[in-house]
């Protein structure tokens, strides 16, 4: 059952989501081709003069303005997409559980955990797929620039001294994802317990929100703070009282930074997601009451 | 004969509103039975519990012996008074959708229902008119050979040509090993398919009779003593 309500919220979804994520690509397009225009200084650019014997970058302020635009749309475009990725998860659990179409969701013979857990998978494929097509537009966006090969060859020369650069990427998609998870999982029990505190459906979550909000936010420091404690702490202060020279001291430094900011996400994620999944399956289930 | 509809000591309030008020009754199974009462007499309440999506504040409600859940979510096909399908649903989509969650569910039917009633399973649920959606509720949860039918106003927003039409469908095609629970306070339309009616006043059972009952031994109509039982 848990698969046919995934099938069912996934095409309810879908149009929307691949619509705007080809919005988001049609504008990167754009912005690829129109802001070496307005720079000039680029493969692209020499092309057009060689072609056309229009000269970028300065000679005409239609092609600058028509750059620098595009460049500002991108950017409004990527923030844009993940406001509404968040927005869109949100309004599909509000609307489709604890709307009128509750009344249909919550009379088919599916258990709660089902139906919390199928909005939960899908809305966080969304939140992922939204985020790695940013950085994936965003990525092209720098070729044109030296940037990406600068990033490049830092990478590949940490990988050279035998650094676990895959594991640490690993690492870092695993913490977003989870962020996800956890992220959306405060939103569902902020609803679900909405109308306990005030008659306002809306009003109440809003209220409830920023009730978890504080609290993880309180969690979440908690358990940085005991990470930066059981961690290589004299690396710290060393590195504040010095610049770090060689290399294997800064990928020690690295080190130990990268595991109190992922380790200590990972483990307020998982805590906070648990909780907030627990607590929201008992509010459904012994305070459904639909309005 | 086994008890489909069983309600203990069964109380729901709303801050201070007691909507149902210490409600016992029971309901037995091949029965069609009239849930009536005027506005905020609890109808609605009492079958939003049945149906789980209200929880009550003491008592219990049980559906074929179990409480609310999966297992009698199974057995109750439900009619809401209002419309519960995803607006950018097409009318093919809410068919599939009901045939692969309610295994009782009879699509073949349920199509030749939508095709009598020149219903295109292409169009989205969002372009129908509010009648012909409650019509396409109606259709699919007929459709079901459910052991209780709770329908709540299922003619309470449309015409008086459809509500014939609404009670016709109810009566050709409901399981007859189950029972129906229409909700109504339109007697008058109704009581002719009846076999027993229940009189909810402020949340608590005034009165349960068999409709044959009123007939013969009253001689008057149900509407007629509905007067009587909610004379203002």
């Amino acid at each position: 059952m848990l698969g046919k309500l995934i099938k069912y919220e996934f095409k309810a979804t879908a149009k929307l989501f691949l619509l705007a994520y080809v919005a988001l690509a049609v504008v990167a397009l754009l912005n690829l081709v129109l802001f070496p225009l307005a720079v000039g200084d680029n493969p692209v650019g020499e092309t057009l003069r060689a072609g056309t014997g229009i000269v970028p970058g300065g000679d005409s302020a239609v092609l600058n303005v028509a750059g620098v635009l595009t460049m500002v749309l991108y950017v409004l475009s990527a923030i844009g997409l993940i406001v509404v990725t968040f927005v869109v998860v949100i309004i599909r659990f509000y609307r489709n559980l604890l709307g009128d179409e509750g009344y249909l969701m919550f009379t088919l013979p599916v258990t709660i955990s089902r139906q919390i857990l199928s909005k939960l998978i899908v809305g966080t494929l969304w939140t992922v797929c939204s985020i790695a097509i940013v950085f994936v537009t965003f990525l092209v966006l720098l070729i044109r620039l030296d940037a990406l090969e600068a990033v490049n060859d830092t990478l590949r020369t940490l990988s050279e001294t035998g650094y676990p650069v895959g594991l640490w990427i690993a690492s870092i998609v695993f913490t977003i994802i989870l962020s996800a998870l956890s992220g959306i999982l405060q939103f569902y029990a902020a609803m679900a317990v909405g109308p306990r505190i005030t008659d306002s459906r809306l009003g109440g979550s809003i209220v409830a929100y920023i009730v978890i909000y504080i609290i993880t936010q309180v969690v979440t420091f908690a358990i940085l703070l005991i990470f930066a404690l059981i961690s290589n702490l004299e690396l710290f202060a060393q590195s504040a009282a010095e610049n770090l020279t060689s290399v294997s001291a800064q990928a020690q430094l690295f080190d130990s930074v990268g595991f109190v900011i992922l380790g200590s996400s990972v483990v307020s994620c998982v805590a906070i997601g648990t909780a907030c999944y627990i607590f929201t399956h008992r509010m459904l289930k012994r305070n459904l009451n639909l309005g | 004969m086994a008890n489909i509809l069983e309600c203990t000591n069964l109380v729901k309030r709303f801050g201070h509103f007691h909507a149902i008020a210490d409600l016992n009754l029971t309901l037995e199974t091949g029965k069609v039975v009239g849930l009536l009462g005027p506005n905020g007499s609890g109808k609605t309440t009492l079958i939003k519990l049945a149906n789980g999506l209200l929880t009550p504040t003491s008592g219990e409600i049980r559906i074929d012996g179990n409480p609310p859940g999966i297992e009698t979510k199974r057995v109750v096909s439900y009619l809401p008074d209002k419309t519960y399908f995803d607006q950018w649903l097409k009318v093919r989509d809410c068919l599939a959708l009901f045939a692969d969650f309610y295994e009782d569910f009879d699509l073949a039917k349920a199509r030749d229902m939508l095709v009598s009633l020149k219903i295109d399973e292409g169009a989205a649920f969002r372009t129908l008119s509010k009648g012909t959606k409650e019509k396409m509720q109606l259709v699919l949860v007929m459709s079901r050979a459910a052991k209780l039918y709770l329908l709540d106003e299922p003619i309470g927003g449309v015409d008086p040509a459809v509500r014939d039409y609404i009670l016709n469908t109810i009566i050709r095609n409901y399981n007859e090993e189950g029972t129906v629970v229409i909700s109504t306070h339109l007697i008058y339309d109704i009581e002719k398919i009846l076999d027993e009616v229940i009189f909810l006043k402020e949340g608590l059972v005034e009165r349960v009779a068999s409709v044959d009952d009123i007939r013969e031994k009253e001689q008057k109509s149900v509407d007629e003593v509905f007067r009587e039982v909610f004379r203002c």
